[in-house]
């Protein structure tokens, strides 16, 4: 883990000078073997990079996670084989009641899926799920790295015991390691003035590719809240869990710095995902040492 | 306005219940979770709504679709019913 400080003054008290230091919080991934990522793929010209300083366009909100009427914004992504698109997962969840559903999750270790806390623990039973089946850069029927089966879960107190949308965050631990080659995202804490502003981009399984074909859309931020973050990314149903990632000062690993959660309502004109702060890198960390 | 958990079915024109659609919150007052459900099969499906007024979808893998509008005013002890068609 590395960590930087960023100093953000603030000068309102006529005999203090408040210096808050918001710490920027690392963790490594794991770019997966050289030998898939030795060509450029053409779905690489669907990442964005870099920070949009110019006004925020103001929008009629029509309370639909695809943000403008009548137009679906996303790309279908071609190369799932290929880094960073192989390290996000499609999830087919069975509930303990078996009812089935459809999410997204994105590789932060070896054995270790993180998503939606909503796709782990279901609050209409308040239990956890039965089973997840992940199938990272799954496209179609293609499953190029095969599928994994979940050992069991993890997600947090604040999620499970109140439904609290700013801890909306899960974990899944798979019962063996997945294929080495596909690598893990980094992910990290970041300070808000940093992440303000961010071109995003957001990845996933919607059902309008019945969850079997990924979609990617990329924008910029339009606002941060303690736990949350908010942009002009289109999404779907099926898309919970994807990761939000973005390439901070040029570089050129992607690092992941939220976990896509809701659509906008009507009283938004934004979808949102939880943010990771500190304190949830920490989790993160935390339960990539679980086995 | 609090969220309410819902069943409901999806039935073809028909009136055949239809197993495998993807349901989900296609529009909402309030944010809704991206999360799609999959019918079960008796057709069956339970939902999450967000408070207010909301929109629900239902798809098939074959094309067929089908909206139900939901009004804040409904008890959670309604089964809508989604009729899904070419």
């Amino acid at each position: 883990m590395s960590t930087r400080y960023d100093r953000d003054v603030c000068s309102d008290s006529p005999k203090l000078e408040v210096a808050a230091i918001q710490k920027v919080m690392f963790y490594e991934g794991n770019a997966g073997a050289p030998s898939l990522q030795e060509q450029p793929c053409p779905s690489d010209q669907l990442i964005v990079r870099g920070k949009q300083d110019s006004a925020l366009v103001s929008k009629i909100s029509f309370g639909q996670s695809l943000l403008v009427p009548g137009y679906d914004r996303r790309s279908r992504v071609l190369d799932t084989n290929s880094d960073p698109w192989r390290k996000v997962c499609a999830l087919e969840i069975i509930a303990s009641d078996d009812v089935q559903m459809i999410g997204t999750g994105w590789i932060a270790g070896p054995r270790l899926i993180i998503t939606a806390g909503h796709c782990v623990f279901d609050k209409f039973n308040n239990e956890w799920m039965k089973q997840i089946q992940v199938i990272p850069g799954r496209d179609g029927t293609a499953e190029p790295f095969g599928r994994y089966v979940s050992e069991h879960f993890c997600s947090m107190e604040r999620w499970t015991s109140a439904g609290d949308e700013n801890y909306d965050i899960g974990a899944i631990i798979l019962s063996e390691d997945l294929d080495s080659r596909l690598g893990s995202f980094a992910f990290g804490a970041y300070p808000d003035l940093f992440l303000s502003s961010q071109m995003i981009n957001i990845s996933g399984y919607p059902i309008c590719t019945v969850g079997e074909e990924q979609m990617h859309h990329a924008n910029r931020i339009s606002s941060i809240t303690d736990h949350k973050i908010y942009y002009d990314v289109d999404t779907e149903g099926g898309q919970s869990g994807s990761p939000i990632w973005f390439y901070p000062d040029g570089a050129t690993e992607p690092v992941v710095v939220g976990v896509h959660s809701n659509g906008a309502g009507r009283s938004l004109k934004a979808n949102s995902g939880v943010k990771i702060t500190p304190a949830l890198a920490n989790k993160i960390s935390e339960w990539r040492t679980r086995q | 306005m609090k969220a309410k958990m819902i069943s409901g079915c999806v039935v073809d024109d028909m009136g055949n219940p239809v197993k495998g659609a993807f349901v989900v919150v296609q529009s909402s007052d309030l944010p809704a979770k991206d999360i799609a459900i999959i019918t079960n099969d008796m057709g069956v499906f339970r939902l999450e709504l967000p408070g207010g007024d909301c929109c629900i979808s239902a798809s098939t893998r074959s094309g067929m679709k089908g909206v139900k509008k939901i009004s804040k005013y409904t008890s959670s002890n309604i089964t809508p019913k989604i009729c899904v068609y070419y």
